[in-house]
């Protein structure tokens, strides 16, 4: 593990990787300030940008913003009750309140000090786990590996929206998608109608058109509704000591967004609703959850912003995401020629340890802006739709075209914007598809490997690995289904 | 369909525009129905993939396996909406506001390759930018020209000064 920091420190003193760090806060602080644009969709329109760039710069740039967007959403949730990422519909729960209290200072003070907390623990908690996944998954055969691309693809259980008929839906519209071009063991053009597509639908810009394009018309379809009004806009300061009656919410919250993202599709949202519902439960005062109490602001935003690193463990060690966000951040690294998974430790040791260094050191720089800079962050809400879609729709384009430096994927971007839109309109979310992009290459070929290493015996899949897999996978598609009282009773308090 | 709701209202300088209501096991019947036929079109589209004799295991087993998927899926789709009409449930519409703006933003994102194709980057970029700002509803012509000059600087200087990259 020493060896691998040492190799990423290597990389990563440089005046670029700390320039992608700022410029990833920046850029996540924007997105995340803006309802409706989510770390998905921020991410996907920053990943042109680092073609040029080297893959240590990428990434830390990309991871940077990732965790800058889940934190900023709390400020416009705190301030007008207008969550900018969903996780922070739950902070607004009390933040909102406190605000209407007269402490909207004390509040976004202690959302910045708790989710930096929860980053910081669970980051130390990533590292442990993921080096430890990575080397037992390194035994791992193709079965194995199908069994784990199964797991990643049963999380559209929890990506699905409204209808879980509709997820698949999605799903398999996607990995139909994703059989487009050349068969990935015998070289066999499949559903190729024209020269653009012999390398199958490029990621990217399919990627750009089901979240960003989509959303360019959403919001071309609401512009006529205006921003919240900003009525004052408080001071706020780093006022540690505010923290220490809730040491025990901290690391409880920590703990609890940290182990329910690792579980594949159990993002930010889970997490955050988990985490209020847990603290309300065990709170002297539950009554007061809702109204303004500290403590359900502190448990949200520290196991939201503890999602991150765990969503990133099952990305960095097994190679399937643990939530949207990092099934784009998957398709930014197989651009950048690096490949997710338990080799990544091997082949590329530099690209996960500069994703831990990178968000550790991410805190500081996070803390400094989050405290100096709510009252700038929250007037970026006030920007209208209007001018945001045209910037963004312009984006669209260029990004699409910079990818891969052809018209073709601005007519990819284009037909997935559309679709996107049309398939929003029918409760159809775009988050299975990506991850049937995603994961549709690796199911498929290691299906077929397996098969084909053991003579076409469908017994290669019954070995104890991918039965634990398959397994899971069935539990991950079953959980969702099960209703949550801790988590309905912890939302209908708003 | 269409008809003037409070959305439609001239607010935040944006011009005032009926409201689209479409019903919604309409549109899942509709949807269903789409997505079958992509399932068929992946299905039929199998028969033409090159035959490596693998059977199941080869490069047409998988499109195969996918097509059954998503072709039963949209089945229960379609039946679904075709159920709910039917038995005409009260189902919340679906709602489409400035329906007009939306389809002539579409229009617009879908000529754009054609103008970076016969203008080049700056010229196409420039020039659709212009109409696409009002069309998403941006009324004030000192922000719109503000904003496609500001957009085109930041792109020559980000790709052809920091990335070194020319655009077409």
């Amino acid at each position: 593990m020493l060896t691998g920091f040492g190799v990423a420190l290597s990389h990563m003193i440089s005046w670029h990787v700390l320039a992608g760090l700022i410029v990833g806060i920046l850029v996540g602080y924007l997105v995340g300030a803006i309802p409706g644009l989510t770390s998905s969709i921020g991410i996907a329109l920053m990943v042109p940008f680092t073609f040029a760039l080297s893959p240590v710069v990428s990434i830390v740039m990309l991871v940077t913003l990732y965790m800058a967007t889940e934190y900023a959403g709390a400020i416009p949730a705190i301030l007008m009750n207008t969550p900018g990422i969903p996780a922070a519909a739950v902070t607004a729960l009390d933040g909102y309140p406190m605000r209407l209290r007269g402490e909207a200072g004390t509040a976004l003070t202690m959302s910045i000090l708790s989710a930096a907390f929860g980053s910081f623990v669970s980051t130390a908690l990533l590292i442990v786990t993921s080096t430890s996944i990575a080397s037992v998954a390194l035994a791992f055969g193709p079965a194995e590996y199908f069994a784990i691309a199964v797991l990643g693809l049963s999380l559209v259980s929890s990506l699905s929206g409204s209808s879980m008929l509709k997820g698949f839906i999605g799903l398999f519209f996607g990995l139909g998608i994703g059989v487009i071009g050349t068969d990935p063991l015998d070289g066999v053009s499949r559903y190729v109608f024209t020269d653009g597509l012999l390398s199958g639908v490029t990621f990217l810009p399919a990627l750009i058109g089901l979240f960003a394009m989509s959303s360019v018309f959403s919001m071309v379809e609401h512009a006529a509704e205006a921003p919240e009004a900003l009525k004052s806009l408080p001071k706020i300061s780093g006022q540690f000591g505010l923290m220490r009656p809730y040491l025990g919410t901290l690391t409880r919250s920590t703990l609890v967004g940290y182990l329910v993202s690792v579980i594949p599709g159990h993002g930010a949202v889970i997490s955050a609703v988990v985490s209020y519902g847990l603290q309300k439960r065990l709170s002297k005062r539950p009554e007061t959850f809702g109204h303004g109490n500290p403590e359900g602001l502190v448990a949200a935003e520290t196991a939201a912003n503890a999602s991150v690193p765990g969503a990133l463990a099952p990305m960095l060690s097994l190679g399937i995401p643990g939530s949207a966000s990092t099934a784009v951040l998957i398709g930014a690294l197989t651009l950048h020629g690096v490949q997710p998974g338990p080799l990544l430790f091997d082949k590329n040791p530099e690209i996960p340890f500069s994703i831990f260094i990178a968000m550790a050191v991410t805190m500081p720089f996070m803390v400094a802006l989050g405290l100096g800079g709510a009252r700038l962050w929250v007037r970026v809400t006030q920007v209208p739709k209007s001018v945001i879609a045209g910037l963004v729709a312009a984006m669209c384009m260029l990004g699409s075209y910079a990818s891969q430096n052809d018209v073709f994927s601005i007519y990819i971007t284009i037909f997935f914007g559309v679709i996107g839109y049309a398939m929003k309109k029918i409760h159809v979310e775009p988050a299975p598809i990506v991850l049937a992009l995603v994961l549709g290459y690796l199911t498929e070929s290691n299906f077929r490997r397996a098969l084909l290493s053991s003579g076409g015996e469908y017994g290669v899949f019954v070995h104890p690995v991918p039965m634990l897999c398959l397994v899971a996978a069935v539990a991950v598609l079953v959980m969702p289904m099960i209703p949550r009282p801790g988590a309905k009773k912890a939302l209908a308090v708003s | 369909m269409a008809e003037p709701s409070s959305a439609g209202r001239e607010r935040f300088g944006v011009a005032s525009e009926p409201t689209m209501r479409l019903s919604a096991p309409v549109l899942d019947l509709i949807g269903g129905l789409l997505f079958l036929a992509t399932a068929l079109w992946l299905w039929f589209g199998a028969a033409s993939i090159e035959d490596t004799g693998q059977g199941l295991n080869g490069p047409a087993g998988f499109p195969r396996g996918v097509a059954i998927l998503l072709g039963g899926s949209a089945l229960m789709l379609a039946i679904q909406g075709a159920a709910a009409l039917s038995g005409r449930r009260l189902e919340r519409p679906v709602t489409v506001q400035r329906p007009m703006s939306v389809l002539a933003a579409i229009m617009l994102v879908i000529l754009y390759p054609f103008l970076l194709h016969w203008l080049g980057y700056y010229a196409a970029t420039g020039l659709w930018l212009l109409p696409f700002f009002w069309i998403s509803g941006c009324r004030s012509p000192l922000l719109i020209l503000g904003c496609s000059v500001g957009f085109l600087v930041f792109t020559k200087v980000l790709f052809e000064t920091v990335l070194g990259t020319p655009l077409p």
